[in-house]
């Protein structure tokens, strides 16, 4: 199927990379690796095929799918949690409330809530390349949640005038311990394996952050309105998982068709 | 036709050797890490477990609830490694710790023979392949180095004090710093872990050399909280040397 597909896709590169890029690496070896083939006759018919397909293409780029939606909370809100700091109060201040469950306006958007797609894709080398800041401030990590994908980078930085420590980890395994003195560098890492990433303070523990990293770029954080947006979609059946720091799963089984345009509606509990 | 008989002997021939040649190398390496088991289960089980999750019988004889239990490599958190933070160790890193022990915690295996040793490492890296797939750069050490003066020393205290070591060690290095105080600092476990009193170097895990204490500052102790400094001391190389002769001044016998 991954064959097919960049076959497919290789004639037509521009509206692919207008609309997100997610074929680059396709064209890139069909292109390649065609002119090395020893077997004329193969290549003359590839090229044919390649002309018929062509006729196809047009369902091919814009066969990508739209899922957009809200996640909301409905309910009462849990109350946020009463830390007292006993490390560097005077920078952090001597209590710090930590309200994780984030909602907004009457209908209840839910911000940072993750949601993406599980599932076998189509195709395979997704480029990513852009950083996500992990910023200490204020003796929190800012953003407290954040969605990446494999490629991407960290970026670990520090604007308060104390020591942090930040450290990240996979399960148990350390991914990145780091001292961060104030005005110190901050410290850039790629992320080579998708799962759920802890982020901690070892000096300050109440500071909680989470990365969660995706092999794909099926994923989509949701913003102060409870909005989430997954494009370029290819066909397929995927279960859509939204997660919440506290609140967990919530998970719905989708058959993406062509060409479509699917919007969602998620609430929690 | 006798060209293509002569050609298709050649070939066959070259095949043969070929695969020969492939699998003497594969023995070699299979046999390495089968070596290296049979002296795991000898000399390491106790401790560190049949399935290398650090759960041998001899693991439990202080407490279970006392940090650091024998590594669990099924994990891959490596200590005592010359790479950057959360990379894996490269097979010195194993051989070092190997040989010289972690004083207080592990004997040294300096008895079993220096092959014997690479074995073992071998078989080691079995139980997390997935860390062990690409091969680790190690952290440059600061370069050039400064040997040990009290001026240099006295230097390294600032260093000290601007890298807030003294959070977890303490101002006069003993461990006591106000974050380890309130018994908070934990290693992967769980478990709760003090920091290293700084005044003596004899019982550095990785090591109480001058070249120890920097690789141990620069790369920090995964699985615990020591960071790793090596962005923070980057370009830095005096201040760096500074700061390990101040740590080497702690120490009465200096
Ligand atoms: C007496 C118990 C004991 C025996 C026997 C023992 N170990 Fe250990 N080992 C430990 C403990 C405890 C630690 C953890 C020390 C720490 O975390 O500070 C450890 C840690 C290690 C580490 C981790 C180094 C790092 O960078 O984190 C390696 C590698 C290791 N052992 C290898 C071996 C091998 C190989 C053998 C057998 C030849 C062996 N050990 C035998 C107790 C033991
Ligand atoms: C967030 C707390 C923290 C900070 C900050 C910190 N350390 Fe540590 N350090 C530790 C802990 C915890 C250990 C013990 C790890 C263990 O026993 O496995 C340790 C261990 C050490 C060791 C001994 C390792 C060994 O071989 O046994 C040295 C040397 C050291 N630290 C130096 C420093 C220096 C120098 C600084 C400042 C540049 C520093 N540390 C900053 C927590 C910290």
């Amino acid at each position: 199927m991954p064959g097919i597909w960049s076959i497919m896709c290789s004639p037509c590169p521009p509206p692919i990379n207008s609309v997100g890029d997610i074929n680059v690496g396709s064209i890139w070896k069909a292109t390649r690796y065609a002119p090395r083939t020893p077997f004329a006759p193969l290549v003359v018919l590839a090229g044919f095929l390649l002309v018929l397909l062509s006729g196809i293409c047009g369902w091919a780029e814009d066969g990508l799918s739209t899922i957009s939606g809200t996640v909301r909370f409905s309910g009462a809100v849990p109350p946020p949690t009463i830390v007292n700091v006993l490390k560097d109060p005077e920078h952090c201040g001597v209590q710090v409330a930590i309200q994780p469950v984030k909602v907004h306006g009457p209908a209840g958007a839910l911000e940072s809530a993750i949601v993406s797609l599980e599932g076998t894709f189509p195709m395979k080398n997704f480029p990513a390349n852009s950083d996500h800041p992990v910023v200490n401030a204020q003796c929190a990590f800012t953003p407290r949640v954040i969605g990446a994908q494999t490629g991407q980078d960290v970026e670990v930085r520090n604007q308060d005038p104390i020591l942090h420590n930040t450290h990240i980890k996979l399960g148990k395994r350390t991914f990145l311990n780091v001292a961060q003195v104030p005005n110190g560098r901050p410290i850039i890492k790629m992320l080579k394996q998708p799962g759920h990433y802890s982020i901690k303070c070892d000096k300050h523990t109440f500071m909680e952050g989470h990365l969660v990293v995706f092999n794909h770029p099926f994923f989509s954080i949701t913003d102060s309105s409870g909005n989430f947006h997954l494009a370029q979609v290819p066909p397929g059946t995927y279960q859509l998982q939204v997660w919440h720091e506290t609140l967990g799963y919530l998970t719905q089984n989708l058959n993406i068709v062509a060409q479509s345009d699917l919007r969602l509606d998620l609430v929690y509990p | 036709m006798r060209v293509q008989t002569l050609m298709s002997y050649w070939l066959c021939l070259s095949i043969a050797g070929l695969i020969g040649h492939v699998s003497s190398w594969a023995a070699l390496a299979d046999s390495d890490i089968q070596l290296g088991q049979k002296i795991y289960e000898r000399s390491c089980v106790t401790c560190h477990g049949e399935f290398g999750k650090g759960d041998g019988p001899a693991a439990f004889y202080n407490s279970a609830y006392s940090a650091p239990r024998p590594r669990d490599f099924t994990v891959g958190n490596y200590k005592f490694r010359s790479t950057p933070s959360g990379e894996a160790p490269t097979d010195q890193d194993i051989f070092r710790v190997l040989t010289n022990g972690i004083p207080g915690y592990m004997p040294s295996f300096s008895g079993l023979s220096e092959e014997q040793r690479w074995q073992v490492t071998a078989y080691l890296k079995q139980f997390s392949p997935d860390l062990f797939r690409e091969s680790p750069t190690v952290v440059d050490l600061p370069d050039p180095f400064i040997p040990f003066s009290l001026k240099s020393a006295q230097q390294g205290r600032s260093v000290y004090l601007e890298m807030e070591c003294q959070a977890c060690h303490g101002l006069d290095g003993r461990g006591t710093g106000a974050t380890t105080l309130m018994n908070d600092l934990a290693d992967s476990r769980g478990l709760q872990i003090s920091s290293t009193d700084l005044t003596f170097p004899q019982s550095f895990k990785n090591g109480g050399t001058g070249q120890d204490i920097i690789r141990t500052v620069l790369t920090g102790l995964d699985g615990t909280p020591m960071p790793s400094y090596e962005a923070q001391l980057q370009g830095r190389s005096e201040d760096a040397w500074h700061l390990v002769n101040y740590v080497l001044s702690l120490s009465p016998t200096h």
